[in-house]
This record gives structure tokens, sequence and C-alpha cells, in this order.
């Protein structure tokens, strides 16, 4: 089973840095990055193939189409058992994180900055997820 | 035979002697002590009652008086019998007359030819008794009036009908501005402003086809002076007057939702704060935060480092223009707010 890595940010530094972090691991080969959710809900709906795994890093506050928004779009097609979504986001607003613990995409959510300890443990719940 | 223990306080008003002292015999065998006060004129009985009217407990009435004809009379027994029961004695067989003074509120009706004791005995204690009944059902009648009429809440009853009112209460008349007799000659349309009647005619179609039903709503009414408020409606059928109508009770809530719309406007302000210190002002810190973690992590080369630092710089640049961004904006609510 194939995996496939997409970033969902509108912050080209964030989306720089990111990918400079998980460079070394061969685990999110090739990621894709998108700057709103449109661009990532237009893309995944054309390639969404139930046989891949998909881990998404989604930020919250983008233009057009924000990330809660993508995860409403995003059930009309995707399955939450092969589609895994990382809220990152600079909110540490209460509201938030509830709203994303009730939703069945999410697994975790994320505050920025990511550091290297926080991907350790990110790589912990995707293997305990895939070997489920 | 039985005689009757307690002390009745009887004016006995008889112009003729020998039936008073016939009146008088008949008393003293079913009552142990009468205290009588006999008069002869109608205008010294009326005298007596004006001075004090509570120091009777039954007045027996001769018909036929010198000073007043007996249909005046019977129109002034009745005022009388609201206070103190009244038996009227007659020398006449006027059945007609008789039921009419009845009618009048007067307790007995009794032809002086066939008095016995016992007969007048029995009058004027059946007298006493009814007299006492009708005054307790006088005085709840008053007590449920006044709950209506002294209620702090404006209470009214209308006809389901006609759409009229038919009573209202002070507080409604203190609250609207129309006085009693406006309010009863006008319809619960016209407390509404115009744009409210369509909505009114749907409740009221509503409710008429389900009658028994208790009624709760929101609506807005507007005063005499043409102020609009809103109101909290309770309303439920009632027979009134024998019509079909409706008791209403309406709660000025118009100061209460003003009250709850600041408050819900500064949530909202306070929502706004929130998100806004999370996502705009966090995102540019987050960013200066992971950019010094690469530079620590000493796996930059020169090139690399040299790029973060100016990404260092944008940010912070970033977040002191949001910083005063804020400092604008909260000036500005509080420039407002002073006004």
């Amino acid at each position: 089973m194939s995996t496939q890595t997409i970033i969902v940010d509108d912050d080209p530094i964030f989306v720089m840095m990111f990918k400079k972090i998980i460079a070394n691991e061969s685990f999110y080969n090739s990621p894709k990055d998108f700057s709103n959710g449109l661009l990532a809900k237009e893309y995944l709906k054309s390639e969404y193939d139930p046989s891949t795994n998909y881990i998404i890093f989604l930020d919250i506050n983008m233009p057009v189409m924000n990330g809660w928004e993508f995860l409403e779009h995003i059930c009309e097609f995707a399955d939450p058992k092969n589609t895994m979504v990382f809220i990152v986001t600079s909110s540490i607003n209460q509201a938030d994180m509830v709203r994303a613990k009730e939703n069945e995409y999410v697994i975790k959510y994320l505050t920025k900055p990511i550091l290297g300890a926080t991907l350790v443990e990110i790589e912990n719940w995707i293997e305990n997820r895939l070997t489920d | 035979m039985k005689v009757d223990p307690h002390t009745y306080r009887i004016l006995v008003v008889e112009d003729n002697p020998g039936d008073f002292l016939l009146v008088e015999d008949f008393l003293s065998e079913h009552l142990k002590s009468p205290n009588l006060t006999h008069v002869t004129r109608f205008k010294a009985a009326k005298a007596l009652l004006e001075e004090n009217p509570d120091v009777f407990d039954v007045i027996l009435l001769d018909l036929s008086l010198p000073d007043i004809d007996k249909e005046k009379l019977v129109a002034e027994a009745r005022n009388i019998s609201q206070t103190i029961p009244v038996i009227i004695l007659t020398g006449y067989t006027d059945l007609d007359f008789a039921a009419k003074s009845l009618a009048q509120g007067v307790s007995d009706y009794l032809i002086k030819d066939t008095i016995s004791a016992l007969v007048l005995y029995k009058s004027i204690l059946y007298a006493q008794e009814r007299h006492r009944f009708i005054r307790s059902l006088r005085e709840s009648e008053k007590r449920y009036m006044d709950l209506f009429h002294l209620s702090p809440a404006p209470i009214w009853v209308y006809d389901l009908d006609t759409l009229r009112f038919m009573d209202v209460n002070e507080a409604a008349v203190r609250h609207y501005g129309y006085s009693r007799d406006e309010f009863l000659s006008m319809t619960i349309r016209d407390i509404r402003p115009e744009e409210e009647i369509p909505k009114l005619e749907k409740v009221l179609n509503d409710t008429t086809e389900k009658t028994n039903r208790f009624f709760f709503g929101l609506f807005k009414h507007q005063k005499k002076d043409g102020d609009v408020m809103d109101v909290e409606i309770t309303s439920n059928p009632i027979n009134f007057d024998g019509k079909k109508a409706e008791i209403v009770l309406a709660t000025d809530i118009t100061e209460k939702l003003t009250q709850m719309k600041a408050i819900e406007e500064q949530n909202k302000r306070l929502r706004d704060i929130a998100w806004t210190q999370s996502h705009i002002v966090r995102a540019p810190v987050s960013r200066l935060m992971g950019l010094i973690n690469l530079i620590k992590s000493g796996k930059a080369d020169e090139a690399e480092r040299n790029q973060y630092l100016e990404y260092i710089y944008q940010s912070a640049e970033e977040l002191d223009e949001i910083i005063r961004g804020i400092v604008d904006e909260s000036q500005t609510v509080f420039n407002k707010e002073n006004q």
C-alpha cells in the first residue's frame, strides 16, 4: 500500500520549513503542498484511490477555503480509514481544538511550530493507525 | 319549641302598631333575645342605616308605609340588601310584585295574614344564611377581580370572535397609555404596529382551530404614544360573560432583549479577540520559533542561514504590523464607547 503526503497551508515559509524537517524521513515521500483548501480538495478528489494512504497536514486559517471547509468537502468521497488528517495550526484556541476532536478524519491537533520531537510522535501515530 | 340563643338585631319598619306587636310576639317565640328597633317611617329607617349600616342583622320592612310608595321602596330595599338582608311584610297578595321584589334582591316576601312565628323565624334564619353565603361569594369574586385588576403585569380579556377588549386591568392602562374606556372600544389589532397584523392573524387562525390550548409567543405591541415594544404573551381560553374569550398576560421584555443583545455583541467581540490572538498573532510567532529552531539544529548551511534570518526579520515585521492593527482597533472601540 502506497502513502501520499499532502501539506495544505497558505504560509510559504512554514511549508518550506516543514518540508525541510521531514526531508530526511522516507516516510513522507515527495509531499505535495497546496496554499488553500480548495486546491487540495480538487487534487485529492481527482487522484483519490481507496488503496492509497493519505497523510494530510492541514492548516485552519487559509484564504478561499479554510481547513474546516476542506474537511466538510472531503466527506463526499474520502474514507477516514485511509485519509488521516493532522491539523497543523498556530491557533491555541480551545474552540478549535474541540472542533478538531469531533471530526472523524482528524488524528491529532498540532500547534505550530512543529519541532523534531513532534515529528517522531506523528510517525508513531501513523504507524499505529496503519497497523490497526 | 326550640329557642334560638343568638341575639338578632332586627330593624322593624312598620307604621301599624298592631302589626308591630304581632311581629314582636312572633319573634319572641323562637328567638331568645331579639334586639328590636322599631321605626314607623322609611326616612327614619334610612337615616339609621346611613348612620351605621352594620348595626342590624336583618330588616323587616312593611310594604305600605306612608312616606314612600312600594315601587320606590323595593328599589331602595335593593340597595340596602347589598349589606343587610331585607324581608318584606305586606298585607296584599300580589305574587307578580313579590316575584319582582325577590328578583331585585329582597330576601323574602311574607303575607301578614299567613305569617306564623315559625314562618317568620325560618325566613329570618334563611335570610341570614343566604346573605352570609352571598357575601362570601362576593368576597371571593372580589378577590379574583383584585388578582386581575391589581396584578402588576398587564392583563386583558378579549372576545375571540370580534377581537374586542372585554376587560383590561390597571397595569395595562398604565403601560399602554390607553384609558380603560379607550381599550374597551378597541380590538387587539389596535395595539400592534401595522406590520405585525399578518403575524397576529396567523396565530389567531391557529388558536381558534385548537381550543383549550395554553399559548405562548413573542410579539411587538404599540403603545398609545407610538412606542413599539417587544412583549411576551401568555394566554388561555376563558368563558367571559358567556362569550368565547381569551385571557392574556403581556410582559414587556424590550429592555431585557436590549440587554441580551448587548451581551451577545460583547461575547462576539470576545470570540473575535480570541480568534485574532490565535490565528493572526500567533502565526508569525510560531514561524519565528520554527525558524530559530532550524538555525539552532546546525544542519543549515551559510546560504540557508541567511535566508532564515531574512524570514525571521519578515515575520517580526509582520507581527509588529498586526500588533499596531490591534491597538488601532481597540482605540476605535474605546472611543466609540466613550462617545
